[in-house]
């Protein structure tokens, strides 16, 4: 018990250290313009630390609702759903880019919808129905999305470093009025998902022993479907489809401080916004040019997670 | 009286056989820039098959598609019975290597600077026998180039190719030696990639005098409403072109001339 409250302290404190770093720390060195700290990084900053939280959190919690460790925040769709609404503002032809973040998520709510109805078809729930649902879906939205690059006759960048994740956005005030109400969203949604953390913990022994419980299965799960989708799509409609946090941060944490939920989510957090917040470090100044986010993620995250695995095993 | 006539009809036939001995040139474009050449050397008679990316000039739209430059058809190709097949690398080189492997010539087409492009287009002339008619060409664009007037000031410029994120000309790319011919500076000429991706942070710090914008989903107002980009001189100052065709300066063709001179009518001023 000390010994967790020891890690969660040291971790928080490595956080706090690791932003103010990042917000004094540049292309050009140590440097102090208040343009380029308040106005570019500080936005980018605040979109890293939340999609890697939120990645790491939602992951967290679809693996224990599916009962399956290979979930991860994309694997309801979102991702493809969003990059299509992308491509389809596009083919409009009004699209500014300042509204893609708004496309984005109504792709992503499209998707969510197409799953959930699937899914949760006649009031029952079919979690195998729920994954395959997602897969298929994924992949029906991301080849119509190839069909929109072909139509318009050029590959679209944004929904390329969309689809392998991107914190280099670029904010007007528009943008930003947007991103803070979704993220407000977010945190409130954040807060609710963690006081079911309990009802996740019953999951992870068996729908039955749950009910047995006294947890309205059927309620939860909708519920809990609902607001972790939101709250990935909210976060993909910004930064795009982070890999590895989502899937990798959880089972990180769950070697870290053991199984139970209550420590789990923020965990995850804590952890997740730390490693996409460290690759963006590593994106913004060492990479000669600005790299999709997900090559660093997951090309620094796979070592140090086999490290801990073989130790593990 | 049948003499004369067979008489007439060897020669006719004769006669006939001279232009088709010419048409045995075969040509598949895989390159918008090179359709362009083509039709620039007034060759397109001999062009059976490009690419749905080859919109200019009008015509060469309706020349039969073999598919995008990416992934072309290599059925298609092959049932046109090609002599030569024109590429660019290194975005074709895989395609280079398959058709070169079924026996079928290719030419890569890749110029990185003015002067690599008029070897091009003297190099692709003497492929349909036309190396006069290329020279010619050549010569006229060169008169045409010498014509525009350099800047008395060099200018920083920064090009910007996509928005979100922002995507610029490195000094690898073809564009890069067409500012230099006007003494514009490209801010991120010290990048290798020939389109490389860059941070904004970069951007605001070297501080361009010109921004220009080639890609259709923007306007000056968006770079201006941009957050941190008011630092800019070149947001300060309005000096941000945006009614630029991209077409003009991404494609290495003969166009190209003219798209310098139109934007050195633009930096008039200067």
């Amino acid at each position: 018990m000390k010994n967790r409250k020891i890690k969660i302290f040291f971790l928080i404190f490595f956080l706090l250290l690791l932003i103010l770093f990042s917000l004094f720390f540049g292309v050009d060195g140590f440097s102090f313009d208040k343009t380029i700290i308040l106005k570019i990084r500080l936005p980018r900053i605040i979109l890293g630390f939340l999609a890697g939280g939120s990645l790491a959190f939602a992951g967290a919690v679809l693996q224990g609702l599916l009962e399956n460790p290979l979930c991860d925040p994309y694997i309801l769709g979102i991702a493809s759903g969003a990059a299509f609404g992308v491509g389809l503002g596009y083919l409009t032809k009004k699209l500014s880019y300042f509204l893609s973040p708004i496309f984005a998520f109504l792709g992503s709510i499209l998707a969510i919808f197409f799953v959930y109805n699937l899914a949760f078809y006649k009031g029952r729930t079919n979690k195998i129905a729920l994954i395959l649902a997602g897969v298929i879906f994924s992949f029906l939205f991301s080849s119509i999305t190839m069909l929109f690059m072909v139509f318009l006759k050029r590959p679209l960048n944004e929904i390329i470093y969309l689809i392998m994740g991107n914190l280099a956005i670029v904010f007007n005030k528009f943008t930003l009025v947007v991103f803070i109400i979704m993220n407000f969203i977010s945190i409130i949604f954040l807060i609710i998902i963690y006081g079911h953390a309990f009802e996740l913990n019953c999951f992870s022994l068996g729908t039955e022993v749950a009910e047995s419980l006294g947890i309205n299965y059927q309620k939860s799960i909708r519920l809990l479907f609902f607001l972790t989708s939101f709250l990935v799509a909210s976060q993909v409609a910004f930064a795009g489809a982070i890999s590895f946090v989502g899937l990798i941060i959880p089972h990180l944490t769950r070697f870290l401080i053991g199984a139970n939920y209550k420590n789990v989510l923020p965990f995850s957090f804590i952890l997740g916004a730390m490693v996409v917040l460290i690759a963006d470090l590593i994106a913004r100044t060492i990479a000669p040019i600005e790299l999709p986010i997900s090559v660093i993620t997951t090309f620094f995250g796979v070592p140090f997670f086999l490290y801990l695995l073989r130790k593990n095993l | 009286m049948r003499k004369v006539l067979f008489l007439f009809l060897i020669l006719f036939f004769l006669f006939c056989s001279q232009p088709l001995k010419d048409k045995k040139i075969r040509a598949v474009s895989l390159s918008p820039a090179v359709t362009e050449i083509i039709f620039a050397l007034n060759c397109e008679d001999y062009l059976v098959g490009n690419t749905i990316y080859c919109d200019y000039p009008e015509k060469a739209k309706r020349i039969y598609k073999v598919g995008d430059m990416v992934n072309p058809s290599l059925e298609k190709i092959i049932k046109l019975k090609p002599t030569i097949v024109f590429l660019t690398y290194p975005l074709q080189k895989n395609i280079d290597e398959k058709l070169r492997s079924l026996n079928i010539k290719t030419f890569n087409s890749s110029p990185q600077s003015l002067k690599e492009m008029f070897e091009e287009i003297i190099k692709i002339g003497g492929i349909f026998n036309k190396k006069e008619q290329a020279e010619k060409l050549v010569d006229s664009l060169k008169e045409e180039l010498n014509k525009i007037k350099k800047l008395k000031n060099r200018l920083k410029v920064y090009i910007e190719i996509n928005a979100n994120p922002p995507i610029t000309i490195g000094k690898n790319s073809f564009l890069n030696d067409l500012l230099e011919f006007i003494n514009l500076e490209n801010i991120f000429a010290d990048k290798n990639l020939p389109y490389p991706t860059v941070k904004q942070e970069e951007i605001i710090l070297k501080n361009p005098d010109y921004i220009i914008l080639l890609h259709p989903e923007s306007k000056a107002k968006d770079i201006a409403s941009r957050l941190g980009y008011e630092k800019i001189k070149a947001v300060k100052l309005g000096k941000i072109i945006d009614n630029l065709d991209p077409d003009y300066f991404l494609r290495n063709s003969p166009r190209v001339i003219e798209g310098i001179k139109i934007l050195r009518e633009l930096l008039n001023e200067e």
